[in-house]
């Protein structure tokens, strides 16, 4: 044969099958005519003719599949429109696994798989030291200085602690965080001011140390992005620092905000071994470094046991349990979050299973009811690989629109995931849909429309055709009886979360009736850190204290200080002693929650004074020392003994001794869901300066008390700062953040599985009862009437969900354990959560039984009879 | 009348396929007289190969504006089998249509001096 007409046959496969099969032979003989025409003018001519034809057939191919495309959507789109419900089933089951998938792949995305914004990240390392057997996140300078001189891994290695700080200066006085680094930090994170340069070694010194670097945020923010700013000075905490530079905008910095509680300034660490604080055992200072180039974490590692051995030898009482670890930087702040992160993510993978067997299931049923209409198309031409082609659309389309649905349901829910996102989550910012996130749903949803497809391509491929043809039923592919256990399945699951979702959901009503031990309603709370040399001493804080207490107070409102807010916050624990009571060992005495208040603590925040008195203006800076313990520390030290006038010391067995003078009522400090803890109370008078909180009591509204709370401390004294002015309401219900972010979370996974289960449900009653045409169509020629066809439909549907809501109470039953902990005031197996969950299972699944109960209703039993 | 709606929503024709159409008024074609009618008369402008052909071909029938014989016409005429297609009478109807719709155009292009008036 001619090798010419080889060649245009092979070149005819770019057309459609169909095309060719009605074209083909024609076009070949169109061709060789041509060819023997082009023949006569020479070899150019042919040559001219296969450049033609070729370019021809490459236009005309893409066009020819495109149309047949659209042909198959438009006729997909149709047959959906005639019968939405299977369609609409699919579309939503589909939109539910997809978007939760999505959903939480945005969230693993952002918050894991975004590489950190430092250059190179892989190679930036926290050093960390084991103190006691146990890893510590600090360590001692002098240690840091050792490693630093004897190891040989690190491009660079340095140390940072943290600072807060006022700013006078540029505005309303505010409260900063800082890191104080060592000048190689710079080098370590890989990233250098973009204007101005760091502190070198020589601003580096104890004795001159006043430099400090901005960060792009403050620099903008408090000094209006003045290009001038290299080389001026700025006040710090009361102190002029000469600004060296400032740090480009990045977007993202995790050590800074994560680690040194959003740092927004770096200053010289200037430690050197003469400094006391500076020692081995002082552990406070973190170490970051960069790994050499070619150095791998492991070889760090192991040359850093080696150095830690020998200073172990050389320093034998300053290393207990020695070791130390090289962790990326990535791995520890981000560490804590992957567990559960992932977990999630297995989670909705199972949710997508369980949605894409569903959906398989659906699309088998309704391939067995089209078996007909896909016979006669057989018989009447279309060719096997164009019924598939158009399946295989039909289900992409499907497929598609539930992606698309699905996307945007993970949009809407991920804006308010990340709204209710407890502090705990980092990276938060970085939670969006993007290009990766898509692909992979697009990968997805290809995926599953291709498996869709062929599912019933290949359930029709072995159906028996001629049977098909005459009406008949094509040999059930046992969708029926697989389908009922997945819907068992299914309701289990759903019981089990639904009851999960309940018991936590009563927890944490319960949780919001415990009384805290004081009201915060209306009280409004700020945080103050005097600054500067002229507060080093306690009087003249006092003063201030004084005068902002007085300007903040007015008709109608009650004001006081505190060390340490009631709820919220935990930073001061102290042992308690009773004096002339010697314990054996004084480390186990109990440890109490130590507050340091002024008068009228109490009152405000309504704290009942069971017994005694309040703190007041006798009990001063020279006055004995005194003290108040509540109730649980009362009950607990001293049994059945009244407390008032005995003598107690806090901290250390040879500390102040204090007498007690009043008794007042718990407060819920370690939590709205955790036992009272011992709380001893001292005049803030006779304490040490320190950061304070203010709590005003107002019926003001907030930005008024706000206001007030900031022309008060500036009327005291203008260079101070006062910051997180916030009502005390807030600061509970943030107490309780994780646990309402849990319940969210358990709630729309409760959700998914519910209307997960009531759609399989609802597809697979549609299926037995399509099945089962003849058989009711028999029953009501035999004389039943509606109601018990319908009666024989619910039997049908509900005999699978009973088996679900059974499996799924057992499940709850075997969960219990695990559940526990989280629970609070409600037992594991509360009657009202576990029946309100198979009681929202079994209506929602008599909904699902409706419709198909009234399509069956509906049958003429003389059609149904003829059907076979 | 509805036929006239109906052949409304054929006009205008795409250029390929008022050609094929032209050929086939004269008569029964099959595919290569068809492409080498076209090729002649619009001398080259228009010149249709293998796909573009049984492409537009396969569209005219699927419109049924022209359809496939059963039998060949004068055997002298007919060399090996080939399949020969004619206009139905739809096709003629629109056809016509679509000559008249060219020819109110090139009347409009005369009256604004596109084209000389009087034919030329």
């Amino acid at each position: 044969m001619d090798s010419h007409a080889r060649w245009f046959r092979r070149l005819l496969r770019l057309l459609p099958a169909d095309f060719q099969a009605d074209y083909a032979r024609d076009m070949e003989r169109t061709f060789r005519a041509q060819q023997k025409d082009a023949r006569a003018r020479g070899s150019r001519g042919v040559a001219g003719l296969w450049y033609e034809t070729v370019r021809d057939l490459l236009r005309t191919a893409p066009r020819e599949h495109a149309d047949q495309l659209a042909q198959d959507v438009s006729y997909a789109v149709r047959g959906m429109r005639r019968q939405p419900g299977p369609a609409l089933a699919a579309i939503a089951t589909l939109a539910l696994g997809i978007g939760s998938v999505t959903a939480i792949l945005s969230i693993v995305n952002g918050v894991d798989w975004h590489p950190l914004s430092y250059p190179d990240p892989d190679r930036l390392v926290f050093v960390q030291e084991r103190f006691k057997g146990e890893p510590s996140e600090t360590t001692g300078y002098a240690t840091f200085a050792d490693w630093r001189a004897r190891s040989r891994s690190f491009v660079e290695i340095a140390a940072m602690a943290s600072m807060t700080s006022t700013i006078a200066d540029g505005g309303e006085p505010e409260r900063v965080s800082a890191m104080r680094v060592t000048p190689g930090f710079f080098r370590v994170i890989g990233i250098e001011p973009s204007l101005g340069r760091a502190f070198g070694d020589a601003e580096n010194r104890w004795d001159n140390r006043r430099f400090v670097v901005l960060s792009d945020r403050l620099w903008r923010r408090r000094y209006g992005a003045d290009p001038r700013i290299v080389g001026r000075a700025i006040q710090l905490g009361g102190r002029p620092y000469v600004v060296t530079g400032v740090m480009p905008d990045r977007g993202e910095d995790l050590i800074a905000a994560r680690v040194f509680a959003g740092a927004e300034l770096w200053v010289p660490l200037a430690y050197d071994a003469t400094l006391p604080f500076a020692c081995r055992t002082c552990r406070h200072v973190r170490v970051a470094a960069r790994l050499g180039p070619d150095v791998t974490a492991d070889e760090a590692q192991a040359e850093l046991d080696g150095i830690v051995r020998q200073l172990a030898r050389d320093h034998p009482a300053s290393y207990a349990g020695p070791g130390a670890r090289v962790a990326r930087v990535a791995d520890v702040v981000l560490g804590p979050v992957r567990p559960a992160l992932y977990l999630l993510l297995a989670a909705v993978c199972v949710l997508l299973l369980i949605a894409g067997v569903n959906v398989a299931n659906l699309l088998l049923v309704r391939s067995v009811e089209r078996a007909q209409e896909i016979a006669t198309r057989r018989a009447l031409g279309v060719s096997a690989g164009r019924l598939v082609r158009q399946l295989l659309t039909e289900t992409t389309v499907l497929a598609a629109s539930g992606a698309l649905c699905g996307v945007a349901l993970a949009y809407a829910a991920l804006g308010g995931l990340v709204a209710v996102a407890p502090a705990s989550l980092p990276r938060v910012e970085r939670i969006a849909i993007d290009g990766r996130v898509l692909g992979i749903a697009v990968l997805v949803t290809g995926g599953m429309g291709l498996l869709f497809g062929l599912l019933p391509a290949w359930h029709l491929a072995s159906a028996d055709m001629t049977r098909a043809l005459r009406g008949g039923r094509t040999v059930a592919a046992g969708g029926g009886r697989a389908g009922r256990v997945l819907v068992a399945g299914n309701v289990a699951l759903a019981v089990l979360l639904l009851a999960v979702g309940g018991l936590l959901g009563r927890s944490f009503v319960q949780l919001l009736r415990v009384d805290p031990g004081f009201d915060p309603a209306r009280v409004m709370t700020a945080s103050i850190a005097l600054a500067g040399p002229a507060y080093a001493d306690m009087t003249p804080s006092l003063a201030f204290y004084r005068g902002v207490l007085g300007a903040v107070a007015r008709e109608g409102s009650e004001a006081a200080l505190t060390s340490q807010l009631p709820v919220g916050e935990h930073n001061d624990r102290a042992g308690f002693h009773v004096a002339g009571r010697v314990l054996p060992n004084p480390e186990e005495a109990p440890m109490a929650d130590r507050f340091a208040v002024t008068p009228g603590y109490f009152r405000t925040l309504r704290i009942p004074v069971l017994r005694g008195r309040d703190f007041g203006d006798r009990d001063g800076e020279t006055s004995p020392p005194v003290a108040i313990i509540n109730w649980a520390a009362a009950a607990q030290i001293f049994g059945d003994e009244d407390p008032i006038g005995r003598r107690i010391i806090l901290g250390g067995p040879d500390g102040t001794a204090r007498e007690v003078v009043g008794l007042v009522g718990d407060v819920r400090h370690r939590g709205l869901g955790e036992p009272v803890s011992l709380q001893a109370y001292i005049p803030l008078a006779q304490w040490s300066s320190g950061p304070i909180r203010l709590l005003l009591r107002t019926r003001e509204a907030e930005a008024a008390a706000a206001a007030r709370i900031r022309s008060a401390v500036r009327d005291a004294d203008r260079t101070q700062a006062v910051s997180a002015i916030r009502p005390f309401d807030r600061i509970l219900a943030d107490t309780l953040a994780e646990r309402r972010f849990l319940l969210w979370l358990v709630g729309a996974f409760a959700g998914a599985a519910l209307a997960l289960s009531v759609i399989g449900l609802y597809g697979i009653v549609s299926y037995v009862v399509v099945q089962r045409r003849r058989d009711i169509g028999v029953r009501v020629a035999l004389g039943a009437g509606r109601t018990d066809v319908a009666r024989l439909v619910f039997r049908i549907g509900m005999a699978p969900v009973a088996a679900g809501v059974a499996l799924g109470l057992l499940l709850v039953v075997l969960a219990a354990p695990a559940v526990e902990a989280m629970l609070y005031g409600v037992e594991r197996f509360d009657r009202a959560a576990l029946g309100g969950a198979a009681g929202v299972l079994v209506a929602t699944a008599l909904l699902a039984c409706y419709f198909p109960a009234r399509r069956a209703m509906r049958f003429d039993p003389v059609a149904a009879l003829r059907a076979d | 009348m509805a036929d006239r709606l109906n052949l409304a929503s054929f006009l205008p024709l795409t250029p390929v396929s008022f050609e094929i159409l032209l050929a086939l008024a004269s008569g029964e074609l099959h595919g290569y007289a068809i492409m080498l009618d076209v090729e002649r008369r619009t001398a080259g402008a228009i010149s249709l190969h293998a796909g573009s052909l049984y492409r537009a071909l396969n569209r005219l029938l699927e419109a049924g504006l022209i359809e496939e014989l059963d039998e060949r016409p004068a055997p002298e005429a007919d060399d090996e089998r080939r399949r020969y297609y004619r206009l139905t009478s739809k096709g003629l109807a629109v056809a016509r249509g679509e000559a008249r719709r060219l020819e109110l155009q090139v009347e409009a292009a005369r009256e604004r001096r596109l084209l000389p008036r009087g034919g030329s």
